[in-house]
């Protein structure tokens, strides 16, 4: 009996065997292109970077990197919203007296939401909603913030067959247009590696910039704090259309419309939420840069006799990161130029004889002036001249 | 207006500083990249040493010549600079190299030149 039941157990056992294996290659046949499909080329020149103004990939990664998004609205309310470990998203809305109003919850089934994702809003009072998600929204914090504040706003939602899509937002029909972002007044991003970012609203009159351009009216402030000590800011000037930033030792700029003209200006309207991921990334790449200090790639040494003839024959390319015969500045503020000088050169194909062969190209006589322009200002950018204007 | 052989100490300060380098350069130097004085920062503190003395044995020969002799100094180790950095390899930032180079040449043999001349006074007493 028991050599019957041993027998059983291993032709069971080939069986389950043979099964697995023929059904692996059929999973794998599903997830991969099928047999026979022309490949899609990319011709030489055209753009196949993202598109200005829409959130692309990196954008995605920084909002990922979010643990905790809180946003005050002007009424009193406060929306905060919580990514778990298993990347579903909850808010938590509260009334100006701290009582909780209703959450939000984000549950994804799909890796990039759409309408695999299923949505539940839990009020106070009165009955939950479920609904299914939407192809077109992608739901991140600072939207689970928006659509809650915006769902209690509009009283509940009553009955999911009262509710339509509206600008990417579940909307109770009928109800009047609503601009949630101008009811914003602060914005609190908590980030990775004790890094958060709040910003808050306010107003300019006549503020002073550098190159004697007076700024006002309405204004964005972030400040960049780190373990809870204030490391920098940037403030965006929504009417001059201006954004300036300054996180010492990082980076220091500023931004203008007249600079995007290529886009025709600025590609999308910035709000308190890409202001705080903007700032956010200015000092994460910023710093991981100085960090890694890949920029350009490193090739192996060349012999000295090949060296010489480099010198003298062929063009040297950027091909160390950091500061070229200058390493010992590669721990300083100067890093930060030979960085955009090697990532000049790379973009533009120069070599050191740019430097002396002037004449061949302009692009990398703008790489070596900005180069030496960085250098006499300190690093900082600005040139030697700071603060004066010229 | 040349003083051949201060070219030529200041000239041959910069070359046997490099050498040593190229020979110690990671055990004494710690360098990570070419062997070449402005890629680490111990080099960096060895090359003002050995101007410093140059300038210094130049400029005690002739109180009154100093100055003179401390540049002439100089302009030797920025002349062997240059060349040295044409062999080494010439980075995507070379001319700023050599800026540096010659504000680190001009720094330390001027001091080097001060100490000399401070040294033939005392000696002169």
């Amino acid at each position: 009996m028991m050599a019957i039941l041993r027998r059983a157990l291993w032709l069971a056992l080939i069986v389950a065997a043979i099964a697995a294996v023929s059904w692996r290659p059929q999973v794998i046949a599903q997830a991969q292109a099928p047999s026979g499909a022309a490949v899609r080329t990319a011709p030489a020149g055209h753009r196949v970077g993202a598109t200005p103004g829409k959130k692309g990939a990196t954008d995605y990664w920084l909002e990922s990197q979010t643990t905790r998004l809180t946003a005050k609205y002007s009424d009193g309310t406060t929306a905060i919203a919580r990514r778990g470990t298993d990347g579903n998203v909850e808010t938590k809305l509260s009334d100006r007296a701290g009582g909780e109003v209703a959450r939000f919850t984000v549950s994804r089934v799909a890796p990039d939401g759409g309408a695999d994702t299923v949505f539940r809003y839990a009020p106070r009072s009165g009955d939950a909603l479920n609904a299914y998600g939407e192809a077109s929204v992608r739901p991140t914090l600072a939207w689970a913030n928006t659509q809650a504040y915006s769902l209690s706003k509009d009283g509940g939602p009553a009955q999911a067959s009262g509710l339509e899509w509206r600008n990417g937002l579940m909307r109770r029909r009928g109800a009047g247009a609503r601009d949630v972002e101008q009811q914003l007044t602060e914005l609190h991003t908590e980030w990775s590696g004790g890094l958060s970012v709040r910003t808050a609203r306010g107003s300019a009159v006549n503020l002073r910039w550098s190159d004697k351009r007076s700024l006002n009216g309405e204004l964005l402030v972030s400040r960049l704090m780190r373990d809870g000590v204030q490391i920098g800011e940037a403030n965006w000037f929504a009417k001059e259309q201006v954004l300036i930033w300054n996180i010492p030792g990082i980076t220091a700029g500023s931004l203008t419309a007249e600079q995007m003209k290529t886009y025709g200006g600025w590609p999308f309207k910035p709000d308190a939420e890409w202001l705080n991921l903007q700032t956010l990334a200015f000092y994460h790449f910023k710093t991981a840069m100085d960090k890694s200090g890949t920029v350009a790639a490193r090739t192996p040494p060349a012999s000295r006799s090949r060296q010489m003839l480099d010198f003298l024959i062929a063009p040297v390319h950027a091909n160390e990161p950091g500061c070229d015969g200058l390493h010992w500045l590669d721990g300083t503020v100067l890093r930060y130029c030979c960085d955009v000088h090697d990532w000049c050169y790379e973009k533009y194909g120069c070599s050191s004889r740019s430097w002396w062969q002037w004449w061949s190209s302009w692009t990398c006589d703008t790489c070596n002036l900005g180069a030496v322009w960085c250098f006499s200002g300190g690093g900082n950018g600005k040139g030697p001249f700071h603060p004066f204007p010229f | 207006m040349f003083r051949w052989t201060s070219v030529l100490v200041g000239g041959a300060a910069f070359t046997v500083g490099h050498l040593v380098q190229a020979l110690a350069w990671q055990t004494w130097f710690h360098g990570t990249y070419d062997p070449w004085f402005l890629n680490s920062g111990r080099a960096v503190v060895f090359t003002v040493v050995l101007l410093v003395v140059a300038g210094a044995i130049v400029s005690a020969a002739d109180r009154r010549e100093s100055i003179v002799r401390g540049a002439n100094a100089a302009a030797g180790a920025l002349a062997a600079m240059i060349v040295i950095l044409a062999v080494v390899g010439p980075g995507t930032l070379f001319p700023i190299a050599i800026a540096f180079g010659a504000v680190i040449a001009v720094t330390s043999t001027g001091a080097g030149a001060l100490a000399g001349w401070g040294m033939h006074r005392t000696m002169k007493r």
